[in-house]
């Protein structure tokens, strides 16, 4: 599967993670995709969500 | 300059975002195939979407219906892809940085700025173009297989120039090679000489280890060696004769006229005379005409045998060989031109030495009349006579034949002629004069086997007669008036220079009014026909007596007999020198 995000993805992540952390949520990402992974380590996403191997 | 291979793919999509997402993914199935790996996929694929998914969120409804059009190029060291709307557009800030953390939206731009090397945005009215550029990571050869493929063309061609421009540098070397002899073309150069430094120049340049020069020898039936290089032992390679064609490569390339080559596998026959002179691994051997005539053989050898001769040095063999046949040609020309010019000159002093022995005029010794004529043919001989005046009014007359021609036959008539002048004393005895003659002439004659026959006849005005003695030589014709044939006269000895002591019969005879004598050489009797016949001495004496009975004064018979003469021969010219002397009793 290819699973890709784009910055409209991240942008619904981001409204995923406000909307939990109000809930005293959090998102948790889990194995992204190398891909995913670099990407959010280029948009600093690894700052905000707690992101497991 | 180096060429950059590009391919391209161009696609359009419509405007809206289940469409971006199939654009997207052909551009990366497509780049896929240009072997992009699988980090650059993921980072065009999502630079794309960012980039496609911008077009469509700016989009009008009248935008809508025109489609985004997608060109990706992809090159040997990055790719590049233009995307292409119809949209109102935005304003590209200043500063793509990232919005705050927990902006929604904002981070378009910069992911694409962050994929991708370069990023430019073209605004116009009604379209706008996006230009996107990355490096590609790896190496250019892998990326496309058409571009190696072109590689190896282009190291294909390299070598190939390479190649050429090796045969370029020997061709300009065998061409100013060429040059340099042409320049001694016609000069009288040594052949062997010459030979040994154009064959030098071929080896260094064919890269040959040794090479053997043959010539065919002058009878034609061998070939024999005039170089062997390197070194010259000349005497280890001795000629070989041209009856065997399977006896030596070289007999068997003049044979069929057609270079042999030898080596592993085609190894030299044990009985080959190269096989001695020639260690060599391979070599080739080329027969050389000029005007279709074998003139020589040249072989060159290489000691190793994994690298045979390259066409174009093959090329240079036979140049270089060809020039030397002609060479060979011309130097064997100059030399019978030179030999045919010793000839000529030669002659012509055999011809001054002639006419310089003859009696500038003749003298009286009445009442007897003289005439005598030396008429030479084209070849010189050695005909001469000499009129000696003698004591008491009396006259020697001295016919001779020198055998052979030329000067040395011209000489020895020059000799003649000082001996029998030098003894005055035996001129009334002419048999006396010629054995005397012939043991002062006898060793130098023998010596070289030459010999001399020679009539002498001493005129006796007082007495009215004639006795003479002949050493080998035509007899005296004489004729007597009131008969109708001459006769010949006397007993013939020995040729001077053949035997040391001999004598010689004289016979007298009387020559009364009217009466006519002829003293000759072989060149009157023997003078042929049209059929070839000769004249022979019986014709000969019947034109003496028809010369007496109708001539009067000696010279006008000479005239009358020369015509018989000429008349018998068909005015053919002369076969061989003609030599008389015609005496004439006149009151």
């Amino acid at each position: 599967m290819n699973l890709v995000a784009d910055s409209g993805g991240l942008g619904t992540l981001i409204t995923i993670h406000k909307w939990l952390v109000a809930r005293a949520g959090q998102v948790r990402l889990h194995a992204p995709l190398p891909v995913v992974r670099q990407l959010l380590r280029l948009l600093h996403f690894d700052k905000i969500f707690e992101i497991t191997p | 300059m180096r060429r950059e291979f590009r391919t391209s793919l161009r696609l359009e999509s419509a405007c809206e975002f289940p469409a971006v997402r199939a654009a997207t993914l052909t551009v990366r199935e497509w780049l896929a195939e240009k072997n992009l790996p699988e980090a650059d996929l993921g980072g065009w694929e999502l630079a794309l979407v960012e980039a496609v998914n911008n077009a469509v969120k700016y989009a009008d409804d009248k935008a809508r219906q025109l489609p985004v059009t997608i060109d990706v190029s992809c090159g040997e060291c990055d790719v590049e892809v233009r995307i292409t709307d119809h949209t109102a557009g935005f304003d590209w800030p200043d500063e793509v940085d990232l919005p705050d953390m927990d902006s929604e939206s904002g981070r378009g731009l910069f992911l694409i700025k962050s994929l991708t090397d370069h990023v430019s945005y073209l605004r116009h009215p009604g379209e706008n173009v996006m230009v996107l550029r990355r490096a590609r990571p790896a190496a250019a050869s892998e990326i496309l297989p058409n571009v190696s493929h072109l590689q190896n063309r282009l190291a294909e061609a390299e070598t190939a120039l390479t190649d050429m421009t090796a045969e370029l540098a020997s061709s300009y070397e065998s061409l100013v090679a060429l040059f340099r002899y042409s320049s001694e073309l016609g000069a009288h150069t040594d052949l062997k000489d010459f030979s040994q430094r154009l064959l030098k120049d071929l080896m260094q340049i064919a890269e040959a280890d040794c090479a053997v020069l043959r010539l065919v020898s002058r009878d034609g039936k061998k070939l024999e060696t005039l170089l062997l290089l390197p070194g010259e032992e000349k005497n280890l390679l001795p000629p070989v004769a041209l009856t065997d064609a399977f006896a030596s490569v070289e007999v068997g390339a003049a044979h069929n006229r057609q270079d042999i080559w030898f080596g592993p596998e085609e190894p030299l026959g044990k009985t080959d005379p190269l096989r001695e002179v020639m260690p060599v691994g391979l070599g080739i051997c080329h027969a050389f005409h000029v005007a279709n005539q074998l003139v020589g053989t040249a072989t060159l050898g290489r000691r190793l045998a994994d690298r045979p001769f390259t066409a174009a040095q093959v090329n240079l063999l036979h140049t270089f060989v060809d020039f030397l046949a002609i060479q060979i040609v011309n130097a064997r020309l100059l030399d019978e031109r030179t030999a045919a010019r010793v000839t000529r000159r030669e002659l012509q002093i055999a011809a001054d030495i002639q006419r310089s022995l003859l009696p500038a005029k003749i003298p009286a010794c009445l009442p007897f009349e003289i005439s005598a004529v030396c008429q030479s043919a084209l070849q010189v001989g050695g005909d001469f006579y000499d009129l000696i005046p003698a004591s008491e009014g009396a006259l020697l007359l001295v016919i001779a034949d020198v055998m052979g021609k030329g000067v040395p036959a011209a000489l020895f008539a020059a000799v003649l002629r000082s001996t029998i002048r030098s003894m005055p004393q035996l001129f009334d005895q002419p048999g006396e004069l010629l054995a005397a003659a012939n043991r002062t002439l006898f060793p130098d004659l023998s010596r070289v086997d030459m010999f001399v026959t020679a009539q002498i006849a001493y005129l006796d005005p007082h007495r009215q007669k004639i006795i003479s003695a002949s050493a080998g030589h035509c007899p005296l014709l004489v004729w007597q008036p009131g008969t109708t044939d001459a006769t010949a006269l006397g007993e013939s000895g020995f040729p001077l220079g053949i035997e040391p002591l001999t004598r010689y019969t004289q016979t007298e005879t009387v020559l009364p009014a009217n009466a006519a004598a002829l003293l000759y050489t072989d060149g009157l009797s023997e003078t042929r026909n049209a059929a070839g016949e000769m004249l022979s001495e019986k014709n000969l004496l019947r034109f003496l007596a028809q010369t007496a009975a109708q001539t009067g004064e000696a010279q006008a018979g000479k005239n009358f007999l020369l015509e018989r003469l000429a008349d018998y021969s068909g005015h053919a010219p002369l076969a061989d020198d003609q030599t008389l002397i015609l005496i004439r009793h006149r009151l």
